[in-house]
This record gives C-alpha cells, structure tokens and sequence, in this order.
C-alpha cells in the first residue's frame, strides 16, 4: 500500500479573475479516514473535482496513492468519486446502474455490491430516481465499492441527507473501511459528527489550507486555558495562541504546542473537542496549523 | 426490538455528550461487562466490523480500543479470528458491593453535612479516582499537567 | 455474476451503456422514419391503385399532345400539393440531429451525472467516442433505411412525368443525402451541446446550423459540384438543367446585366400578355437559349460529393467535440 493517498503540490484553480483554490500543497497518508472541511465557498469541491480529474489545474499538479496523476487512466481505476447528489441516473434501475458501473470499470465486485444493497434493503428493480435520498447515496456509495478502489473520495456525501440517513451512510462508510481498508476522503461543511468518523482533518478556507494534520495530534497539541484576564496577556506570550476570548474578569486562551502545556497558578487547562478546533481556526482565518518540517515521513 | 447478530454477547453505545473519548467508552464499556458477567473467560468482543457499522466511527478507534484492553492483559487478539477475553476482572461478590454500599452511603452523609452538593461530591470522587489511576501509571504517556478544578 | 478480478475493460462495455442511455432516443428517431415510411407505403399502393384506375398503366409513351399526356397532366396536378407537404423532410435531418445530439453530453452537464461517467475506469474519451459511433451508426442505418419507401412511392409519378436526377425529393431520397445530412445534424447537436453546456442551446443552435447547411447544400451548392455542361438543344428528361443563359444572335455570350436589361424591355413589352414567357420572346428576337446542365450519369458522383464533404465537415465537428470534452475543464 502506497503511504500516500492524495499529494498536491502548489496546486492551484483559478476561474476567471477569482482564484478557488491557491498555492495548496497537502500530503494526505492513506489508511485514515480524512474529514476535509470548510465554509460554502473554502474550495472543497474544486480540490476534491482536480484530485479525481473531473478539472484540470491552473498551478501546480495532484497525484494519487502514490504517483498517479489525477484523471489517468491508472487514477480513474484505482480512485473511486461519489459527488454531491450521488450523480446517478435517475431513468434507470439500481440493477441497470449496477451493469453500467461493470461496463466502464475494469475491476468490478458484483457479488458484494449486490450484498450490501440487499442488505439495506434496497430495492435492485426500483428506478434510481423513485429511490429515497438515503437510498441514493448508498447505492452510490455501493456502486463506488464495487469498483475496489484504493481511495475512496466523497464531496459533501451527507449533506441532503436526514439524520437517519446520515448515520446509516456513515456507518456503511465504515464498516467497508474495517473490511476493505479503503482510504477515504470526503467533505463536509458540517463539523459536529466529524470526531467520531475522523482521524486526519483538513480545514480549508478561503481557497487556502488553514489546518491539516491527524486528529489525534491535533486534539493533543490543542488546549485552553481560562484564567484571570489581566493575566492573559502575560500568559499569551508564552504560548502560540490561536484565538482568544475576553471578558472583564475571565479570559479563554486556545493555544497550540506539541510541548506540555504548564498551567500559571489560578489558571484551569482544558482538553479541546475536534469541533472546537475545527471552528475556532474557522473563525480566525489568519491562524493556521501545518504539519511542520518534521512531520510525515516519507 | 433488533437482535445483533454478531458473535459477541456484547453490544456498545456511545454517549457522545459524556466528554469521555470515544476508544476509552468502549475500554469502560468492555470493563463493566467483564465485571457484570456479561463477557466471561474465552468470549469475543464484537467484531470490528460490527462495531463501526453500529456507531458509525472510525475503525481506527476500536481497534485502539482493543489494544488498550490488550495493553490491560484482559483480552487478546487471535489473527484472523477476532478479539477474545483472557482474564476476568475481580468481580466484588453481592456481599462486598452491599458492603461497599453501606461505607459509601456513609460517606455521603459525612459529605452533605460538610456542605458538598451532589456535584462537589462527584467531583471529589472523581478527582480521586484519576489521581489514583495516574499514580498506578507505570510511565506517564506525556507530560500533560491537568489542572484541578 | 461474480467478482471479475480481471483488469480489463468489459469489451462492449462502453456500447452497452450507450445503447442503454440513448435507445429511446434511437428508437424515436426509427419509429417516427418508420411511421413516415408506412405512410409512403400504405399511400404509395393507393397512388397505385389510382394510377391503374385512371388507365395510366396501359400507356407506354407520354407524348406530347397524347392523351396518355393529359392523364398524366392530371394524375400528376392531382397529388402535387402532397408531393410539395414531403418538402418539410427537408427539415428533418436538422431536427433529429439537433433532439438526438443536442441533449447526448448536455444533459449530463446540466445534471451532473457526468460527474459520474467521467470518474469511471473507462475514461471520458472512450466513452464520448462509443457514444457518438453508436448513434452515428444507428441513425445513419434507420436514415437509409427510409429510402426504398420513398423510392416506392415515387415510382408512379415518375413515370408520368420523369424527374430529373437533382430534383429535390429524388436526390434527398434515393441516395445517400439524407443519411449525410442525419449524421451531421447529428454531429452538429452533440457539438452545439458541449460547446454550449446546454440542452436547450444545443437543440436550437444545431437545428438553426444544419438547417442552414442543408439549405447551403441543396439550393446553392448541389447544382454545381461539377462544372456544368452547355447545349444549345433540348436535354434529355433525366438532365438536370441548372441555368439558362443566352447568345445574341451574331453567336456572342449574353452577359447577366445584359440579359436583365433585356428582361426589363420584355416586361415593358408583354404587359398586356401575362401568360408570356421570356424564353419565347428572346428567340422570338434571335436570341438563342443556352441550356446549362448536369448530364444525367452525375448522380452518383454528386451523391459521392455531397457525402463526402458533410461526412467530412461531421467528423471536424467530432473532433472538435471530443477535444472539448478532454481539455475544456467543467
């Protein structure tokens, strides 16, 4: 298996005078399940269309699991892309959807697919467009499976879905990758539930990488501190803050070192949620955390 | 009502307000079985798989779940075949949780009398129980200070 | 239908998707050419059946002056208006180019299914190019095979009163003009769809395009693919006269604009006489009339020639298409 899922160097979209996505370099290892999250507009779609060759790049290049260049024939067999609405043919049956997938893949596992659409209950003769959302998007995501691939990319696959939906798509998306050991990839705007499925983050904003880095690093080099506000400015120049919050008597500190955090007398130290960091970084658009120098061995 | 059909005579849930981290509600979760007698010697734990189709987590964090129980010597992996229990944890007998039972209600009253409200005393307790916990540590795993609150 | 561990590409993978997405659309296209066709087959016995009816059957020559010539005068005027209703064929090859083409990579932009196709082992191109010989393929076949319905429908009429070999209808259906025409509109639509990433711009663009084309190509350019040749005599039925011109009578060409100022002094002279003809009125003054014509042994090299330039001008439009589709990004 290569280490690598996804590698972006310097890439970069641009669509008429605005750029969507500029100077972005990511080294996403595989075998994690990576949340790649931002606001409407941070540039999670036109990173995700580059990676599975839907569009090409203005700067830079994408390879995939290794040295695939995104889009190639090589790429296009071992990447599977789920988009948003799961695309799918909505004049034809599951069992038609089921042969085109065969038709235009050269490794096609029919048999489990099948299996898991019967399974979920899915009927295989229904018209993919009489079918619930739910419905749709595991058929996609089944349809996406089938074709064993070694990377399995998702754009926004739960956002029209409703809470039921949702877990049951997460909970298929990962019993496959504690069967197959597939890397996955997927975006999302919503940030609450991504703990729990995540262990590697990406937060784009702004068309640029703002934080990327394995969730439990993260969650580790994360911590707030609360203590006497006129302390606060003593205390913030000690540590890399990243947000801080003021009140007349109280201040909250989000600070990130990979050291031990010592806590000053009359201070309390609090572990941070995923969610927390994911929204305090999307709140301050200056603040970043990148993997350092030292990170990810190649 | 949905029967499981895993293998395991156990099932998980999460309560993902708790605070706790996901991996160490499994550990606490494995643990309690273990004391209740619901997983005796030679059972298996639920399978990975099983697991993450149920609660929709990473299968990262089971399996970190298990090694922890592993580390702990109470389960142990066979290839190819799943997670199995190799020791029981002491189980207290009827006798000594009634015991127990009656020192902690006393304990209670001793603590109510000396202002503490149901909060203060979980908080004591808890406190304890992580100082104890961490005093048993055989290294630290890093140099994290907690602060009290 | 198990795990196929295989890494190749299913054989008629591709044509198998194509056909599958796009057989209603065949389908259409066949089933109304096939209506259109029993139409001419069911109207063509009744023509028939007319044609033995008024005696036409047993007349072996169509004279001038005969009276096998007034019957078949009147045969003829009797069906001209239905005759003159197959011109709107004209607009067909247009319209199933532009309803066939026009949504076949539009409809998928426009849904974002290709969202889908295009990330599929198989690739875009092998998928475009699959697509566009299966339904090239398909409505050429189903175009030709509208042609021996409307050759059996002519057959009485042509026998009273013999077309030459350009006459619309004939060369339209006898050969090989309307199968080019389908395949370009054809092309036309596909091309007119992912340029304009738009079903409905690509339905109106390419009907508009081949429309014209195809208007280009029978009013302006089918008379003279080949230099015509001249007479100063009758030509023969099947000939295809083109233009006239004339000759003064010292034996010099007349030019246009001297021939239209001559036309000026007929209509001054002949307006009490409407039913006067200009050709009767320039001999009557020792002009002489020459015939320009395609000589009737031209059909096929004209057919060859219209063919080949639309096949040619189809497959730029292919090219085109798919080059779009592999570079211009979505």
């Amino acid at each position: 298996m290569n280490d690598v899922a996804i590698e972006a160097s310097g890439l970069g979209k641009r669509y008429g005078r605005s750029w969507a996505l500029r100077d972005c370099s990511l080294s996403i290892p595989s075998g994690h399940v990576v949340g790649l999250v931002g606001p409407n507009g941070a540039g999670k779609t036109t990173f995700l269309s580059m990676a599975v060759g839907l569009s090409t790049p203005t700067t830079g290049e994408v390879r995939l699991l290794g040295r695939h260049r995104a889009g190639s024939p090589d790429a296009l067999d071992m990447v599977a892309f789920v988009a948003q609405d799961a695309a799918l043919y909505r004049n034809l049956s599951v069992t038609d959807m089921l042969r085109v997938g065969r038709s235009l893949n050269r490794r096609w596992d029919e048999r489990t697919a099948r299996d898991r659409l019967a399974e979920l209950g899915i009927p295989l003769d229904r018209k993919v467009g009489a079918l619930s959302g739910g419905q749709r998007a595991q058929v996609a995501l089944s349809l996406a499976l089938a074709k064993r691939p070694g990377l399995l990319i998702l754009d926004e696959p739960l956002a029209a879905l409703d809470p039921l939906a949702r877990h049951e798509f997460m909970s298929s998306l990962m019993a496959a990758v504690a069967e197959d050991g597939v890397s996955v990839v997927f975006s999302s705007h919503v940030v609450a539930e991504l703990e729990r499925v995540c262990d590697y983050l990406i937060v784009l904003q702004d068309g640029q990488v703002q934080v990327s880095g394995g969730v439990e690093d993260l969650t580790a080099e994360h911590h707030v501190l609360v203590g006497p506000a006129d302390q606060a400015d003593e205390v913030a120049s000690l540590l890399p803050v990243v947000r801080s919050r003021r009140a007349s008597a109280q201040a909250h500190l989000l600070v990130r070192t990979s050291q031990s955090v010592p806590v000053p007398p009359g201070w309390q130290h609090h572990p941070v949620t995923l969610e927390e960091i994911v929204l305090t970084y999307m709140r301050e658009p200056a603040a970043a955390a990148l993997p350092g120098p030292q990170a990810v061995a190649r | 009502m949905t029967i499981d059909k895993g293998p395991s005579p156990i099932v998980f849930r999460l309560d993902p307000g708790s605070g706790v981290p996901t991996y160490l509600q499994l550990v606490q979760q494995v643990e309690q079985a273990l004391r209740l007698g619901h997983l005796q010697l030679g059972d298996q734990l639920p399978r990975v798989r099983d697991v993450v189709a149920g609660l929709a987590i990473n299968p990262n964090t089971v399996l970190k779940a298990y090694r922890e129980l592993e580390h702990r010597g109470l389960v142990a992996g066979r290839r190819g075949q799943g997670t199995f229990v190799e020791r029981t944890l002491d189980r207290a007998g009827l006798r000594e949780q009634a015991d127990l039972r009656r020192s902690l209600n006393e304990w209670m009253r001793v603590a109510a009398a000396a202002g503490l409200d149901d909060a203060g005393m979980s908080a004591l307790f808890t406190a304890a129980l992580q100082d104890r916990h961490k005093a048993a540590e055989p290294e630290s795993r890093d140099g994290r200070t907690e602060g009290i609150a | 239908m198990t795990t196929l561990p295989s890494s190749a590409l299913p054989r008629f993978g591709p044509t198998w998707v194509a056909w599958r997405q796009h057989r209603f659309a065949l389908g259409a296209s066949a089933l109304m050419l096939a209506v259109l066709a029993a139409g001419l087959i069911l109207g063509g016995l009744a023509v028939r059946h007319d044609y033995d009816q008024r005696g036409l059957n047993k007349c072996t020559s169509f004279a001038l002056g005969s009276r096998c010539d007034q019957l078949g005068m009147d045969f003829s005027n009797h069906y001209g208006t239905l005759n003159l209703l197959l011109i709107f064929l004209l607009m067909l090859p247009a319209a199933i180019g532009a309803f066939v083409g026009g949504p076949l990579v539009a409809r998928e932009l426009e849904t974002g299914t290709f969202r889908f196709a295009w990330t599929q082992g198989a690739g875009r191109t092998r998928w475009l190019v699959t697509k566009l010989a299966v339904l090239a393929v398909g409505l050429a076949v189903v175009s030709a095979a509208f042609s021996p319905a409307y050759k059996f429908w002519n057959v009485p009429f042509d026998r009273v009163l013999p077309d030459s070999f350009g006459a619309y209808l004939p060369f339209e259906f006898s050969g090989l003009a309307f199968p080019s025409q389908t395949v370009l509109g054809f092309a036309a639509g596909v091309f007119m769809g992912v340029l304009a990433r738009r079903v409905l711009i690509g339905i109106a663009g390419s009907f508009i395009i081949t429309f014209g084309l195809s208007m280009l190509a029978v009013f302006v350019l089918r008379p003279h693919y080949m230099p015509a040749r001249t007479t100063l005599g009758r030509i023969g039925h099947r000939d295809w006269g083109v233009d006239t011109s004339y000759v003064t009578p010292s034996g010099g060409a007349v030019s246009s604009a001297e021939s239209h100022r001559l036309f000026v002094r007929f209509q001054a002279d002949t307006l009490n006489r409407p039913n006067a003809r200009f050709r009767d009125w320039m001999t009557a003054h020792d002009y002489r009339i020459v015939t320009h014509y395609q000589p009737a042994g031209r059909f096929w090299t004209f057919q060859l020639i219209e063919a080949g330039w639309m096949l040619a001008l189809a497959a730029v439009l292919v090219a085109a298409t798919v080059w779009m589709v592999r570079n211009r990004t979505t």
